[in-house]
């Protein structure tokens, strides 16, 4: 009986957390934010510049290709964000580009 | 009425020439002065003196890559087209100059607001300063007074003060640069000079990436992909081609032949393979070296004067 009681009660502290953090989810951009996720994908394709060179040609490819579908999404940003991230959005896409031709030449 | 027109002929004669001379004549910047860039996209419509920007002291804190990667400055002055609304919603200089960064000891100050009033005026001087007698926070000579001296530019060894430590460029701004794993640095490598008798240029990728990354350069400076299929001439880099994109500008500049010309050339056999001991270099060793090589030649029967 007192397991029971004890069980009940921790479900409802469980379903009260998950009301608060769909709330919180809700309430407060910031929080997996989703016109954030063009940014994180930025960071995650132009992080890897630096290692360009050690890459296959199918890695670089895939870059290459995921610079394309980035284009459109830093395109929808405000003007100056637009500006801004798409230079250098083609500085790393170039290099990636540079790079591959370098390597099928060779 | 003859000796008059004499005399006006004569003087022509001598002051044309004497004045078609003067007045193109570029004069070298004063060490404080190289790698200065004034900016002028808006400045004068909005009623302020154009932006002098001092490489000289950026460089010493911050590396290329940083500013012209992840900030995204162009490298063309003016290419840009930085407006005040940019700054303050926290691009271009405004990634910094924010009133919020520190720098060592300081806070950085603010870039200019898009509506100032009088109050504000001495802060837009700090940088909107052509032609005004501004006093700048950073004197040249006290900021460069312990740094290894060299002959051309600004007047330092600016790879020689990092080696040393004296200063520390950074490479990353919190919330704009992305981070990014460890560059492994590429092989140098040499490139074989036009001019007979001329030391070989020892590209070396080290001490490029250090401040520059690979973006910087490839491809939008150096686009060729196969070793040796572009060919660099010395009049294309003079116009800012290739390496004078940044040397001869914010870089030591082209007079400085011997940073770059430093392998010293090898004896090779050929017409004249009896000469002993190293070539000899520069322009009188190039004459001497051509004109025994005609010698051998005509001599050979293979030029004919």
């Amino acid at each position: 009986m007192k397991t029971a009681g004890a069980g009940e009660a921790a479900s409802k502290i469980g379903l009260l957390l998950l009301a608060i953090s769909l709330t919180a989810a809700l309430l407060c951009p910031g929080i997996a934010h989703p016109e954030d996720s063009w940014l994180k994908e930025f960071e995650a394709v132009c992080s890897q510049t630096d290692d360009a060179m050690d890459m296959t040609k199918d890695q670089l490819d895939q870059l290459v290709e995921r610079c394309n579908r980035l284009k459109p999404d830093i395109e929808k940003q405000d003007e100056i964000t637009k500006k801004v991230y798409l230079k250098r959005l083609d500085s790393c896409r170039s290099l990636y580009e540079f790079i591959l031709e370098t390597k099928y030449k060779q | 009425m003859k000796r008059f027109l004499f005399m006006i002929v004569l003087i022509l004669v001598f002051t044309v020439p004497a004045s078609a001379e003067t007045g193109v004549k570029k004069r070298r910047p004063l060490p404080y002065e190289y790698g200065r860039v004034v900016i002028n996209n808006y400045s004068t419509k909005a009623y302020l003196a154009p932006v002098v920007f001092n490489h000289w002291l950026h460089r010493a804190n911050f590396t290329c890559r940083l500013c012209h990667v992840d900030l995204a400055f162009a490298m063309k002055a003016g290419a840009t087209g930085i407006r005040a609304s940019d700054n303050i919603k926290g691009y271009y200089c405004g990634s910094c100059h924010n009133g919020v960064m520190q720098w060592q000891d300081r806070k950085v100050f603010e870039a200019c607001s898009k509506e100032y009033g009088n109050k504000d005026i001495s802060r837009c001087e700090r940088c909107h300063s052509l032609d005004k007698d501004v006093k700048k926070e950073y004197d040249f000579g006290k900021f460069t007074g312990k740094l290894p001296k060299e002959r051309f530019g600004n007047g330092i060894d600016w790879e020689k003060a990092e080696a040393e430590g004296l200063i520390k460029p950074i490479g990353y701004l919190p919330g704009i640069s992305i981070k990014r794993p460890q560059l492994k640095i590429q092989k140098d490598f040499s490139l074989e000079p036009k001019v007979l008798g001329m030391p070989q240029i020892i590209f070396s990728h080290k001490k490029h990436i250090v401040w520059n990354g690979c973006e910087l350069c490839h491809p939008e400076i150096f686009a060729g992909v196969k070793k040796g299929l572009t060919k660099y001439s010395m009049p294309e880099i003079f116009e800012g081609k290739y390496c004078g994109a940044c040397h001869g500008l914010v870089a030591f500049p082209l007079l400085d032949c011997q940073r770059c010309h430093t392998k010293p050339v090898e004896e090779t056999p050929g017409p004249q393979a009896e000469q002993k001991g190293p070539v000899k270099q520069g322009i009188s060793g190039q004459i001497q070296q051509r004109q025994s090589a005609r010698t051998a030649l005509a001599d050979d029967g293979g030029l004919k004067r």
